[in-house]
């Protein structure tokens, strides 16, 4: 398997009114194509900060990112913009659907800036929401929302799906059946899988686990026998 | 309530730019009231101090030739407080400057200054000397256009004789506070007409009138009847030739004044009361949606111990506030708009002092109108901060619920793309900001049709009268009846194609119990100078046995063809006939009949009279000397230069207007639309962020947000091109008047331009939003919750 990211010291300083706060100290990471890999760490642990630079929603204050052959640090807005069009799925925890269009629109809208996108109706299919399509996310549950998410942001064919807390505002039994789909879409369609969370109990599904705290990554360790997310509990 | 009020204008600091939209909006209101009202106010004032210092007469009444004793009579008449007699005389003049002759009407006053009737305030120079012979007082504004002053001569064709006067004195006259000639005329024009007051020895002796006079005035006692004076007037003064004494009210220059002071009480009200409510609705919807994100805040001071009563005063002092800033703003610009103003009226009309001082009434009323339109806009959030439960509003707001609406059973709607599906359920679920939006700018859009409408309506009125009616190049008026030899006299004239007789004879028309002082212009057969249309630019057969009325004159008589009116003649023989009315023309001034030339000839007594003529010529400025020689000749009209002279009087006030009307529009288009971005932003700010992280350009994200702004705008126009054409037919009905009307004509530049106005300023209400978009932060989005 060849290497999709390629990250090297990259590290993010935010500006804070008068206080200057080194949300990810640099920072080396590989992510192979095809991999689930889960970031673990508690909240302010630099987690989501690299989630957002390996997505092209931020950049680095200093060091590169390699995607493939692709340096995101030498992109500009609309660069960034077209790289997450074309090769990024986001999942987020708040699920983010666009409220006024229904569960089949939010997928369909994101195939519609893909270049070769998969059929709305079979990713919905897929979360096991077919009956639900023409629901508006007013009228779905936090668990369907989600799933609704995860089919919009698989639809288009991304090259690695990033999700960030995907099971936060879930409950124990809707967030399995999320991470269900989750692990179903990196096995069945190959695709990678970025998810972070403060749930160590999650880290269990994954085929490598990467752990920070304060801004750094702690270690980084291989799960020789990922489990299934029904196999997990917390 | 100290931590409210810091909170209050931190929130106000947080709106800037919505509330600053809100407030250039009430400010458009204020200020068109308090200029309108100030100008009202101001000009009825200047008005009356002007007609009481200087004795404006109550009654007027014209004769041919009176002896001065006849005075004493008419001075014992019941009801008369004092009567004046004086001498009164078309005349031409001869301006160096001028390559035709000016129209002079000259008015004799005594030799000695004395506190007469419709005195002269006089700008410079001094009163006659001795006993005035050779000396003249000319209207102010005549010389001003001249460059005339005080010791230069003019040269005026006096009773076959050509004098030059010397100028003592430039005046102003309550009499002639709108300078113009005679009805038909409707704009001053000081280049081409003056009043010129001569000492009463002089004029007795110009125009052989010893111990006469031709013209009286009076004033009369409080109460006492104008029309039974008038009758007394018109028995004394019958035998002397006269031709019906009127009041004041159909004094001409007094006539234009109370019109437009009549037009200014109307529309006082109507215009501020469009932009207020505009202003209120707004404010409503702004005000909705701070309390919706203010929820937690209001349940938690509620959970402090806060009464609701001190919440609802929080919320209705921020709504104060604005209507106090947007009344001090407009107040301001009233105050300096109300300069303009009476610097445009100062155009028009000739008062001693004529300054719209500012006018408490108007910005306190100003201010009390802006109050409660705030009040009102506040009405729905105070209802909904009164029923917020704390408890229910601690949790978050619940999620936009979007259910299925109306456009799904439309069955094109699913084959729509993204964006418009996303803005059409928004608007669908925001129905009544929609509303507000969509009402704002159909208010902005008729406000620019009528602006522009009004400009297309002068050019309109000029085009109908001055190019289809009055085909002549110069219209010339005689001193009195003549024969067919003056006609051959001006047909002689250099530079004359073509010369067609006309008898102005002065009549009383009288069908049932209306009555009509007017004049009949008698037109010989075949003539093609004046053409006479119906209501659709079609010719009107000339009038043969009976009369031709123009629609206003109808319409005031309450007669249509067929039916017979009563001719009473006022001068000559004075019969008194029943003719019937054979058709209706349709023209944009006065209230004229037609009769046929022979016809009316014979009313007065005459085989064949004339009293003017209309001509075509080739050469004006050769015929326009020829005429400054001609004795006979009592007035002269170019009509190249009248035309001339309309537009330019207008184009400035014009101009004025239109701006401020074109400034006043923008304000509401500009602030409803804004406001309904701005508020869209902030509810989407989420869903527009989550498309830029999934990969939606900026101009794709753009599209979303601006795409409601563009739809709303665009439904706007037709409601608000049928409010402006709605807006512009009542203007014509407001100015359907005696003195002059305007056609009904809505014209395509009118509308395209309109449409143009709305959309530009629809961008630029965008643009700045555009500004807020971009500072978006997409981080901050995926982390937020609502």
């Amino acid at each position: 398997m060849g290497e999709l990211y390629r990250v090297r010291g990259a590290s993010r300083v935010y500006r804070m009114g008068e206080v200057e706060v080194e949300a990810l100290k640099p920072t080396d990471l590989d992510v192979a194509e095809g991999e689930a890999l889960v970031i673990l760490g508690p909240s302010g642990s630099g987690k989501s900060t690299l989630l957002h630079l390996l997505g092209g929603v931020d950049r680095p204050s200093a060091g590169t990112i390699l995607f493939r052959d692709l340096d995101l640090t030498g992109l500009d807005a609309k660069g960034l913009t077209l790289f997450r069009r074309r090769h990024v799925g986001f999942v987020f925890q708040f699920y983010n659907l666009i409220p006024s269009l229904t569960a089949l629109e939010n997928v369909a809208m994101a195939t519609e800036v893909a270049p070769n996108p998969r059929d709305p109706r079979a990713m919905i299919g897929m979360v096991g929401l077919a009956d639900r399509a023409d629901h508006f996310p007013a009228q779905l549950s936090g668990g369907e929302q989600q799933r609704v998410a995860i089919a919009r942001a698989v639809a288009k064919a991304p090259d690695v799906l990033l999700c960030d807390e995907p099971t936060g505002a879930l409950d124990y039994r809707t967030g399995i059946k999320v991470l269900e789909v989750l692990r179903q879409v990196n096995r069945e369609l190959g695709t990678t899988l970025l998810l972070i969370t403060h749930n160590a109990a999650i880290a269990d599904i994954a085929d490598r686990v990467v752990r920070m705290r304060s801004g750094r990554i702690l270690e980084t360790r291989v799960n020789e026998a990922p489990k299934a997310p029904e196999a997990i509990e917390w | 309530m100290r931590t409210l009020d810091r909170k209050l204008l931190r929130n106000l600091g947080s709106m800037r730019g919505q509330l600053f939209a809100i407030v250039l909006i009430i400010a458009c209101g204020i200020a068109s009231f308090v200029t309108v009202l100030t100008a009202y106010r101001g000009l009825t004032s200047t008005r009356d101090a002007y007609y009481a210092r200087y004795r404006m007469a109550d009654l007027f009444a014209t004769v041919k030739r009176a002896p001065r004793a006849a005075l004493d009579d008419l001075a014992r008449l019941p009801g008369v407080r004092r009567a004046e007699g004086r001498i009164v005389f078309d005349v031409t003049l001869d301006v160096p400057d001028l390559s035709r002759p000016a129209s002079g009407r000259v008015v004799s006053v005594p030799d000695r200054r004395t506190a007469i009737l419709n005195d002269l305030h006089l700008t410079r120079g001094r009163w006659f000397e001795g006993d005035g012979t050779g000396q003249v007082i000319v209207a102010d504004r005549f010389a001003q256009v001249h460059g005339l002053e005080v010791g230069d001569t003019v040269s005026v064709l006096m009773n076959n004789k050509k004098e030059a006067l010397r100028i003592v004195a430039r005046a102003l006259s309550p009499e002639f506070t709108y300078l113009i000639r005679g009805a038909g005329d409707v704009l001053p024009d000081p280049e081409s007409f003056t009043v010129l007051w001569v000492s009463e020895t002089f004029a007795e002796a110009v125009f052989d009138f010893d111990g006469a006079c031709n013209d009286f005035v009076a004033t009369l006692d409080p109460g006492a009847s104008l029309e039974d004076v008038i009758a007394a007037f018109d028995r004394r003064l019958d035998r002397h030739g006269a031709i019906g004494a009127y009041g004041r009210r159909d004094q001409l220059s007094n006539r234009f004044l109370s019109d437009e002071i009549k037009g200014l009480q109307g529309s006082a009200t109507m215009t501020p009361t469009i932009f207020l409510a505009v202003a209120a609705f707004t404010l409503h919807m702004l005000l909705a949606r701070v309390v919706a994100t203010q929820r937690t805040q209001i349940a938690l001071f509620r959970a402090f111990g806060y009464t609701t009563g001190e919440l609802v005063r929080h919320y209705l002092k921020l709504a104060l506030g604005i209507g106090i800033l947007g009344a001090a703003v407009g107040s301001g610009m009233g105050i300096w708009f109300g300069r303009q103003v009476a610097a445009i009226y100062g155009e028009f009309y000739s008062f001693p002092i004529l300054d719209f001082p500012v006018d408490p009434v108007a910005i306190v009323g100003g201010t009390l109108a802006a109050l409660v339109f705030a009040s009102l806009g506040a009405i729905g959030a105070l209802r909904a901060v009164v029923r917020l439960l704390p408890a229910e509003a601690l949790q978050p707001e619940a999620p936009k619920a979007f259910g299925r609406t109306f456009l799904e059973r439309w069955p094109l709607f699913a084959r729509l793309p993204f964006p418009a599906r996303m803005i059409l359920r928004h608007i669908a679920r925001s129905r009544v900001r929609a509303a507000i939006t969509v009402g704002g700018v159909a208010l902005s859009a008729s406000i620019l049709l009528l602006a522009f409408f009004s400009w297309g309506a002068t050019e309109g009125l000029l085009d109908h009268q001055f190019r289809l009616s009055d085909r002549q190049d110069v219209r010339v008026a005689f001193h009195e009846e003549r024969g067919r030899g003056a006609l051959y006299e001006l047909g002689r004239l250099p530079g004359v194609r073509v010369a067609e007789p006309e008898l102005a004879v002065p009549v009383r028309l009288v069908h049932g119990n209306r009555s009509r002082r007017t004049g009949i212009a008698g037109l010989a057969p075949g003539s093609t100078l004046h053409a006479l249309l119906d209501e659709n630019l079609r010719h009107v057969q000339p009038p043969r046995e009976g009369l031709l009325l123009s629609r206003k004159l109808a319409e005031l008589l309450d007669v249509r063809p067929g039916d017979d009116v009563e001719v009473r003649v006022l001068n000559g023989r004075k019969p008194v006939l029943e003719v019937p009315v054979e058709s209706v023309v349709d023209e944009q001034l006065g209230t004229a009949a037609y009769a046929d030339l022979h016809r009316l000839s014979r009313w007065v007594g005459e085989e064949y009279a004339l009293t003017g003529a209309r001509l075509s010529v080739t050469d004006p400025r050769r015929l326009g000397e020829a005429l400054k020689e001609i004795p006979s000749v009592a007035a002269v009209d170019f009509k190249g230069h009248t035309v001339a002279s309309f537009r330019e009087t207008l184009a400035r006030s014009q101009r004025i207007f239109g701006t401020v009307l074109i400034l006043f529009a923008g304000a509401i288009t500009f602030g409803v639309v804004y406001n309904t971005a701005r508020i869209s932003l902030a509810e989407r700010a989420r869903e527009l962020g989550t498309l830029s992280v999934l990969g939606f350009t900026d101009t794709e994200v753009r599209r979303v947000l601006e795409g409601e702004s563009w739809l709303l705008a665009a439904l706007a126009l037709l409601p608000g091109l049928g409010l402006g054409a709605l807006f512009s037919w009542l203007l014509t009905r407001v100015y359907d008047t005696e003195l002059f009307r305007f056609p009904f004509v809505l014209r395509r530049d009118s509308i395209l331009q309109t449409v143009a106005l709305v959309l530009l300023f629809t961008l630029l209400a965008n643009l700045l939003v555009r500004r807020r978009l971009r500072t978006l932060d997409m981080v901050d989005i995926l982390k937020a919750r609502e």
